[in-house]
């Protein structure tokens, strides 16, 4: 395999700035959202994870999705692409984000409150079963934001998305919702 | 541009051997049946309007941005027409271009002339060229503006932004 162009992930760091393309994975199963969190994390996200130069938004999410749940999987469409501006630790963080709804081709196995599956990937990896609606997202902490404000109405063609989410807020939009 | 530390904002990642990965935005403006297009004078082929995108900055005001440095007017952005993954050859690096394509609305006081160069500006080391082209198949296609699919959807553009991957080609070769 010597012959396989190195891999790159797309990612700028001019500190405080920092620029990343991420591609995630809308997988839903029962009325629940599949997601994933570092287990040093107190926050959850999509699975997926970085975009790497000459790749296709497609093709990255079809190799997080082998690499992370050892998985085929069909991407059905994309959902939202998206601007998303935020503070991360001391930087001002603008991420690039594409969201697939995916479907595996080996489900998982499912539980409404239990671990369903870990892996290594630089730290350990867990992934859960969330329901499907925006309070249990929010509740959750789900990253980004808007996945929980608009889970419930997926668009059934693209939407381009400019997000701009403080950090602290998470907990007045709960308020709002429930 | 002259170099100050704006440059280190753009999003244009190098990596070796000869990749380089940027984000583009740029806009179509329509008169008459015309849209704006644009190349560095020593170019070949042309472009659509706009720039690279920077860091912190929404698309869309990036491509404001852009419109008031080289033309010196405000654009009104529209909606969004296509995000596309480009990947293509130029230069002799092998590119990987995601390019964010806005209807735009440009005001009147921007000459129009449907064959004439109406506006120049020069931008670092490059001079820009501007003019306006028929917004048909047949006139994008004899005119060589990448990316190349737009050629076939300008004269129905899409009512809801269309994403796509898409491979230009090699620039070089031309």
């Amino acid at each position: 395999m010597t012959s396989a162009p190195e891999r790159h992930m797309i990612r700028l760091d001019r500190k405080p700035q920092l620029f990343s393309m991420r591609v995630a994975a809308l997988i839903l199963q029962n009325g629940h959202l599949l997601v994933q969190r570092g287990t040093n994390d107190n926050y959850w996200a999509l699975p997926g994870g970085r975009a790497e130069i000459g790749e296709s938004t497609q093709e990255t999410i079809i190799r997080e999705i082998g690499e992370e749940l050892g998985r085929d999987c069909s991407v059905e469409r994309l959902v939202w692409s998206a601007e998303n501006f935020f503070a991360y630790d001391d930087y001002a963080a603008h991420e690039l984000g594409f969201y697939y709804l995916v479907s595996l081709r080996q489900p998982l196995p499912f539980h409404e409150s239990d671990i369903v599956h870990r892996v290594l990937d630089g730290v350990e990896v867990e992934f859960r079963w969330l329901p499907a609606q925006p309070s249990a997202l929010l509740k959750s902490d789900l990253r980004p934001r808007f996945i929980a404000e608009r889970i419930e109405t997926l668009p059934q063609r693209h939407e381009h998305l400019i997000i701009r989410e403080g950090r602290s807020d998470a907990a007045e939009i709960l308020k709002e919702i429930v | 541009m002259t170099h100050d530390t704006k440059q280190d904002t753009r999003i244009r990642i190098k990596f070796k051997p000869k990749r380089i990965f940027q984000m583009r935005v740029a806009g179509l403006a329509f008169r008459d049946g015309h849209v704006l297009v644009h190349r560095a004078s020593h170019e070949k082929f042309w472009t659509f309007p706009g720039g690279r995108a920077e860091m912190g900055e929404r698309s869309e005001e990036t491509l404001a941005r852009e419109m008031v440095e080289e033309l010196g007017v405000e654009a009104r952005v529209g909606r969004l027409l296509w995000a596309v993954e480009n990947f293509f050859h130029y230069e002799g690096k092998d590119w990987h271009e995601l390019g964010f394509y806005y209807l735009m609305d440009l005001p009147e006081t921007l000459a129009f002339h449907p064959t004439d160069i109406i506006h120049r500006v020069q931008d670092g080391e490059n001079e820009l060229e501007f003019r306006w082209v028929a917004a048909t198949r047949q006139a994008l296609t004899e005119l060589d503006i990448p990316p190349y699919f737009i050629a076939d959807e300008i004269e129905h553009l899409p009512k809801a932004t269309r994403h796509l991957v898409w491979h230009d080609g090699d620039l070089d070769d031309k």
